[in-house]
C-alpha cells in the first residue's frame, strides 16, 4: 500500500512539474529592453584676480630724489600734520606710483571696469576771471597781484604693462596720458573699461597699470609757476596774505589743497 | 428421473430465456445503428437523388435504343422516328449531363475547424535624439562646450570640454519609439549627482512629458536638479507611436548668491567640479501571441462515423455466433 501511495505521489508531482512548464515558457516568452544616456559637464574656470601696491603720496619725501622715503636725514619734504597726513609740494613726485593688476583666463565673457570715484580731490588755483586779483607773494611788495589761469601742480601720468615692459598709455584721441590733470586721467583709466572675451588672458589684454605723479620743482628753472607755488603754500600754512587777495579767496572754488583720487577695478561675467 | 427432466427443463428454460434476451438487445442494437446509419446518410441520399435519377434514365435510354436498334433493323425508311427517338435520347443524355454536375458538387461535406496557434511577435523599442539613437550607454548632448547669447555670440567657452556657467542652459529633447509589432510597455527614470558631493552646483531643472504636462517643474518654476533623482514616469506604447520628453536645465545669471558663483568658478580652476545626468529606460512586451484560427475541413466521401460499421457487422457477427450456438445447444 505504502509503495502504491508512493507511486501516486510520484506520479501526481510528475503531472504537476509537466503542468507548470507550460506556465513557466509563457512567462519567459516576454521582450525586455533597456537603453541609458548620460552627459557630464564641470564648472567653467573662473579665477580672475585684481591686484594693487604701492602707495600714491607719502608723509615724507627723500631730498635728493624727492620721492617717498624714510630717515629724516635725506627727506626734504615731511609732514608736520597727524600720522597718515600725506603731503605734497614742488619738487615731489612718486615714481613708483600705484599698480594695480588684473590676471586670470576665464571661460566666459567678461567686463573689465575701472572707476574714478566722481569726488576726487586736485591741487589747484585760479583767479576770478582771469583777473590780477591773487597776492603775488614773491616780491614782497604789498601791492603786487597777478592773474593765472586754472594751474594744476600736480601731473599724472598712466603706464600700461602687457607683457612687455610699462609704457606711456594714450587715450581715445591716441594721446599721451602723461603730467596730465585729474580730469584727464580719470578720463584715461575710464577708457581702459571694455569687454573682453571667453578664455582671454586678462595679464595679457589689460595687464598691469601704474600711476605715477610728479609737481615740477621751476619748469626747468625757469620758476614760471613760482608765483602760483608760493600762494599755494601760504595758503596751506595759513599764512596772512599781503596784499590781501581781492576779492578774498574761496576754498574750493578759487584754489584746493589736496589732491587724490579712489578708484575701483571690477570683473564681471557678462551675460 | 422425472425430477431430474423437469429440472433439466427449467435450464433449459432459463438458459433460452437469457440467450433471448441477448438476442434481442442484440437485435435492438443493430436497430439504433442501422438508424444512426440511415440518418447519416439521409443527407447524402437527398443530395444522391440526381445520381439515382440518371441511373434509372441511363437504364432508360438503353432500352431506347435497343428499340430504335430494332426499328431500323425493322424498316429504314422510318427515320423521322428513329431521329425523333435519337434526339428523344439525345435529350435524355443531354438532362443527364447537367444532373452530374451538380451532384458532384454536392458529394462532399464542408467543417470548420478551430485550433489555437503560438506565433512570433517582433517587439522593438528605440529612444533617440535628432542627432543619435540611443544604445545600451550612451553619451548625448544635455550639456554644451559653448553657449551663445540673445545675439548670438559665444559667452561661455570650454574649449574642449562641456561646461556650465552662470547664465548658461539648455533644453534637451528625447523620443521614445514602438517599432514592433506589439504594445509595449515602459518606465523611464533619471538620476543627477555633483562630484564632489560636496559642492553642489545651482542647477535648476523642469521636466516636460510627451502630454505636455510637467513631471518636474512647471512653466514659471524650476526645481533644483538633484529632484531628477525623484522621477519614475511608466506608460505604454501602441505600435508605431512615440513619446517625447524635454528637460530642460539652466544656471540663474542672477542668483542671490554671487560670491557662492564666484567661489565654484574660482575653485574649479584647479579642480573639476561636475554634474553628470543620467536618464533610463526599460521597455517590456510580448514576444510570443497565441492566435484562434478557423481552417475549413473538406470531408469527401463518408468515412465519418466509421465506429458506426464496425458496431453493426460486430452486432451481426456476434449474433450469427449466438444462433449457431443456439442451434446447436437445441439439438443437444
Amino acid at each position: 500500500m505504502k509503495k502504491n501511495k508512493m507511486m501516486r505521489l510520484a506520479s501526481a508531482m510528475m503531472v504537476l512539474t509537466l503542468m507548470s512548464t507550460s506556465v513557466i515558457s509563457g512567462t519567459f516568452a516576454k521582450y525586455v529592453t533597456s537603453d541609458s544616456a548620460t552627459d557630464t559637464a564641470r564648472v567653467a574656470k573662473w579665477g580672475v584676480e585684481v591686484t594693487a601696491s604701492g602707495t600714491l603720496f607719502a608723509e615724507t619725501y627723500k631730498k635728493t630724489v624727492n620721492t617717498p622715503g624714510d630717515g629724516n636725514a635725506s627727506v626734504s619734504v615731511k609732514s608736520n600734520g597727524a600720522a597718515g597726513d600725506n603731503v605734497v609740494a614742488p619738487g615731489t613726485q612718486n615714481d613708483e606710483g600705484i599698480t594695480f593688476a588684473i590676471t586670470g583666463t576665464p571661460e566666459v565673457d567678461v567686463q573689465v571696469d575701472v572707476d574714478v570715484d566722481d569726488s576726487i580731490a586736485r591741487i589747484f588755483l585760479a583767479s576770478t576771471n582771469g583777473a590780477e586779483t591773487l597776492p603775488d607773494m614773491t616780491t614782497g611788495d604789498d601791492t603786487d597781484y597777478f592773474a593765472t589761469g586754472e594751474y594744476e601742480p600736480v601731473k599724472y601720468t598712466l603706464w600700461q604693462n602687457k607683457g612687455a615692459g610699462f609704457v606711456v598709455v594714450t587715450d581715445t584721441d591716441d594721446n599721451l596720458v602723461e603730467n596730465v590733470g585729474i580730469a584727464t586721467l580719470e578720463e584715461a583709466l575710464e577708457g581702459i573699461s571694455g569687454a573682453y572675451s571667453a578664455n582671454d588672458n586678462l595679464a595679457k589684454e589689460v595687464g598691469t597699470l601704474k600711476i605715477t605723479w610728479k609737481w615740477d620743482f621751476d619748469d626747468n628753472n625757469a620758476g614760471t609757476y613760482d608765483k602760483q607755488d608760493t600762494l599755494l603754500g601760504a595758503l596751506a600754512a595759513n599764512t596772512t596774505l599781503v596784499p590781501a587777495p581781492n576779492p578774498a579767496l574761496v576754498d574750493g572754488t578759487d584754489y584746493n589743497l589736496t589732491t587724490g583720487l579712489t578708484l575701483t577695478v571690477s570683473v564681471t561675467q557678462i551675460d | 428421473m422425472e425430477k431430474q427432466n423437469e429440472q433439466k427443463n427449467v435450464d433449459v428454460k432459463k438458459r433460452h430465456g437469457w440467450l433471448v434476451a441477448v438476442i434481442g438487445l442484440l437485435f435492438v442494437a443493430i436497430c439504433v445503428t442501422g438508424a444512426l446509419l440511415a440518418s447519416r446518410l439521409q443527407a447524402h441520399a437527398t443530395k444522391d437523388k440526381d445520381i439515382i435519377a440518371l441511373v434509372s434514365n441511363v437504364s432508360v435510354a438503353s432500352e431506347k435504343e435497343s428499340e430504335n436498334s430494332t426499328e431500323v433493323q425493322a424498316l429504314a425508311a422510318d427515320t423521322a422516328e428513329v431521329s425523333e427517338n435519337k434526339q428523344e435520347t439525345m435529350a435524355i443524355q443531354s438532362s443527364s449531363n447537367k444532373t452530374v454536375s451538380s451532384p458532384k458538387s454536392q458529394q462532399t461535406s464542408i467543417i470548420y475547424v478551430e485550433e489555437e496557434v503560438e506565433e512570433p511577435l517582433h517587439p522593438n523599442f528605440e529612444v533617440q535624439d535628432d542627432t543619435k539613437v540611443w544604445e545600451t550607454t550612451t553619451e548625448v548632448d544635455i550639456f554644451k562646450i559653448r553657449y551663445e547669447n540673445g545675439e548670438a555670440m559665444v559667452t561661455v567657452d570650454g574649449m574642449s570640454d562641456k561646461v556650465i556657467a552662470p547664465g548658461t542652459g539648455n533644453a534637451y529633447t528625447f523620443c521614445l519609439k514602438n517599432t514592433g509589432d506589439t504594445l509595449l510597455d515602459y518606465t523611464l527614470t533619471m538620476e543627477a549627482y555633483f562630484m564632489p558631493d560636496t559642492q553642489p552646483i545651482p542647477i535648476e531643472v523642469r521636466l516636460k512629458g510627451y502630454n505636455g504636462t510637467y513631471l518636474l517643474g512647471a512653466d514659471d518654476s524650476w526645481v533644483d536638479v538633484l529632484e531628477l533623482n525623484t522621477v519614475e514616469e511608466t506608460a505604454y506604447l501602441r505600435v508605431n507611436r512615440y513619446a517625447y520628453y524635454t528637460l530642460e536645465w539652466q544656471w540663474p545669471f542672477e542668483s542671490d548668491d554671487d560670491a557662492y558663483d564666484t567661489f565654484l568658478g574660482n575653485t574649479a580652476v584647479d579642480e573639476d567640479l561636475t554634474l553628470t545626468i543620467v536618464i533610463r529606460t526599460i521597455a517590456t512586451g510580448d514576444d510570443m501571441t497565441t492566435q484562434i484560427i478557423q481552417t475549413e475541413q473538406v470531408i469527401t466521401g463518408d468515412n465519418g462515423m466509421l465506429f458506426i460499421w464496425i458496431a453493426l457487422a460486430a452486432s451481426a457477427a456476434l449474433l450469427l455466433v449466438i444462433l449457431f450456438l443456439y442451434r446447436k445447444s437445441r439439438k443437444n
